[in-house]
């Protein structure tokens, strides 16, 4: 998993690229979590991630949720793997998808 | 990282145990049975009870017959995912049972006392027909609970059951026991008595057996809908090596018998003769107990179509019949005096002496035995009849006959000795032979001794299997797939989803399965056809089906259960078998 982070005034855009699991799950969590200072609006750029696990979507349950308090989160640019992922799940219902 | 038949082994050692204890445990009764009427009620009633005995066997190759066809089968039908099948096999197997029983008593109710004398209560014999008569009378109530319980205890198995049985058996054994003391001592019953304690503690653990019916989750449930004589066609030939087997072994004690009252010693000859049969009905029923786990497993494997899991299945079931082999033959060789002695008090230091030498030659032939009836019945299981029967019908007559009688005139009763192992060795070279014809090479992997039918399963090329048996191997595991679904071309989508329902169950079933401080294991196999993509996981923990778990536990907590309702959103279709305390998850995509 590779992460790309460009903040941009109180707006962070982070593309992520490869596979959110068990493993890399906790890395990406923090890895947002510790540049969310601040932040009003956070884009998550899905262009190049493939896979996402409940893990994944763990981490990015409680992103909404910190975001919920200090802004908002939107997530863009998802493959229809993960889009069908979010659907089965409920996440659609959850997350801002554009 | 590949599979490493981790779940065959400990389901092969889990369930060999318990067989070959509800095997020595039935032995036992039938031993002491013997012992009280023998030491009680004397010799005349001694006399009625052996000339039972046929009666006896007949209802027990019935039984044999239907259980082991109809275990094969229906495990066959639950490897390749099929339980409404199986219910069907069993459905069958069960009115096949009823009328046998049925018929076999109203039989025995009508004619009993034509049948006494055909058991040979006639003649100088004639004054054994009332005892002859009233054993029958009372052990008539046993023949339904007989056949069904030989039944219930390789199908209980398959449903997850197996500990049921070792109860069944146990209380069994020790009711008779009971009884027939109490008969003999208190209530003076005769031979009646002992016929209705042998009938109520058959009854006994038929009761407990029948007590898994009212479980829910249960595989095999009685339904008179769609039954099909297919399928009585089916367990019979598959249950036709047990007849053949039961043949076998009758013609060879007759031909053996005679070449025994024709040497110098005769009758002495013939009673030591007697004393290996006896050591060789027990120690076979243990290494029985071994070639039926084997026939069981081979059977689900077959259903299944898993090369790997045969393989692994030979492997176990060689190393654990040479382990039981090698015990009891050391332990026959060893005690063979003393177990002579056991026998032959009554008949004279001579008859001893023959029988400990018989004994000796014997013991070396068990560790040969077991491994050839577990090739008998790992073919069996397989289902490949007629190579079953003809290896069945060699190792139980041809190979032992055929060196006794050409031996008898030089050797004397040393002919029959030899001739256990003489037939054993030309059993396993027969076996060796074959596996080297068709391999068209020495056969000295395990793999040669496979005997499959080809074509068998999915080509190596197409099929990717795995063992986790630790968390940290769940990612690299769907690492993995990803890229072999990549490289046999499947879709992007495919791949991914393959990959993700290896980490999500995975991690599901090491939370929740692993929990229990033993060592588990789970298998996945993965493979393409023309039908599409097929994951398939199996694993030994304790029973979790989670396509009725997501139904029972819908919640409106987006966390809850994300990565099961995320396999059961996404599969095409998903189907959950429990069978042999083994969870077999099937996914198509």
């Amino acid at each position: 998993m590779t992460i790309n982070k460009t903040k941009n005034g109180t707006n962070l855009t982070v593309a992520v690229e490869g596979r959110i699991d068990t493993v890399t799950a906790p890395e990406f969590e923090n890895e947002v979590k510790s540049a969310l200072d601040g932040i009003d609006e956070l884009v998550l750029d899905f262009t190049e991630l493939n896979y996402i696990s409940s893990a994944g979507l763990r981490v990015l349950l409680s992103l909404q949720k910190v975001m919920n308090n200090q802004g908002s989160m939107t997530v863009k640019n998802v493959n229809e793997t993960v889009s069908d992922i979010f659907e089965v799940t409920g996440f659609s219902d959850i997350l801002t998808i554009k | 990282m590949k599979n490493n038949g981790e779940i065959i082994n400990k389901l092969f050692k889990k369930s060999v145990i318990s067989i070959i204890a509800a095997a020595i445990a039935t032995m036992v009764g039938v031993v002491v049975d013997g012992i009280i009427i023998g030491r009680f009620l004397g010799t005349d009633s001694m006399a009625a009870y052996g000339l039972v005995t046929p009666i006896i066997n007949l209802a027990t190759a019935f039984s044999g017959i239907l259980a082991t066809g109809a275990q094969v089968v229906c495990a066959q039908h639950l490897g390749a995912g099929k339980a409404d099948r199986a219910r069907r096999v069993f459905s069958m197997c069960m009115v096949v049972t009823v009328v046998v029983a049925a018929v076999m008593m109203i039989i025995i109710l009508l004619f009993r006392g034509g049948i006494c004398e055909l058991l040979g209560a006639r003649g100088k014999s004639a004054h054994l027909l009332p005892l002859v008569s009233d054993y029958l009378l009372g052990m008539i109530f046993a023949f339904p609970s007989v056949l069904l319980l030989f039944e219930f205890n390789s199908l209980m198995r398959l449903d997850g059951d197996p500990n049921r049985v070792i109860v069944a058996v146990v209380v069994m054994t020790i009711m008779d026991i009971a009884g027939d003391l109490l008969n003999a001592l208190v209530i003076h019953g005769g031979m009646l008595g002992m016929g209705l304690a042998t009938s109520l503690s058959y009854f006994a653990a038929l009761v407990i057996m029948l007590l898994h019916f009212t479980k829910k989750d249960i595989i095999f449930k009685f339904s008179l809908k769609n039954l099909k004589l297919g399928d009585l066609k089916d367990i019979l030939a598959t249950g036709s090596s047990s007849a053949m087997g039961s043949v076998s072994a009758m013609l060879k004690n007759g031909v053996l018998n005679g070449i025994m009252v024709a040497t110098v010693l005769s009758s002495t000859a013939v009673a030591a003769f007697g004393v290996l049969t006896t050591v060789f009905n027990f120690t076979s029923s243990v290494m029985i107990g071994v070639g039926l786990t084997t026939a069981m497993i081979a059977g689900m494997i077959l259903g299944e179509e898993d090369r790997t899991g045969a393989q692994a299945l030979v492997k176990v079931s060689v190393k654990t019949s040479l382990l039981i082999g090698a015990l009891l033959g050391i332990a026959v060789f060893v005690f063979s005096d003393w177990i002579a002695g056991v026998f032959g008090s009554s008949d004279g230091a001579q008859m001893v002496e023959l029988a400990a030498r018989g004994l000796k030659f014997y013991a070396v032939s068990i560790i040969l035995y077991g491994l050839n009836i577990v090739f008998v019945n790992y073919t069996q299981g397989m289902r490949r009849m007629v190579i079953t029967n003809l290896f069945c019908f060699f190792q139980g007559f041809v190979f032992m006959v055929l060196p006794a009688l050409i031996l008898s005139g030089a050797l004397q009763t040393d002919a029959v000795w030899l001739s256990y192992i003489i037939g054993e060795i030309a059993t396993l070279f027969s076996i060796i032979i074959y596996a080297a014809v068709r391999k068209r090479g020495f056969p000295f992997k395990a793999s040669d001794y496979l005997f499959l039918k080809e074509p068998f399963g999915v080509a190596d090329d197409n099929l990717f299997e795995i063992s986790i048996s630790d968390k940290n191997e769940v990612i690299p595991t769907s690492m993995a797939v990803s890229k072999f679904c990549e490289e046999k071309g499947a879709p992007d989508k495919i791949g991914t989803l393959m990959a993700l329902f290896v980490e999500e169950l995975s991690n599901n079933i090491i939370e929740f399965g692993f929990s229990d401080g033993k060592r588990h294991s789970i298998d996945i196999r993965l493979f393409c056809t023309d039908e599409g993509w097929t994951m398939r996981f199996r694993d030994n923990c304790r029973q979790f089906d989670p396509t009725a778990w997501i139904k029972l536990h819908q919640s409106d907590d987006p966390t809850s259960n994300i990565g099961i309702r995320m396999v059961c959103g996404m599969a095409k279709n998903i189907s959950y078998l429990s069978t042999m305390e083994l969870n077999n998850l099937t996914i198509k995509m």
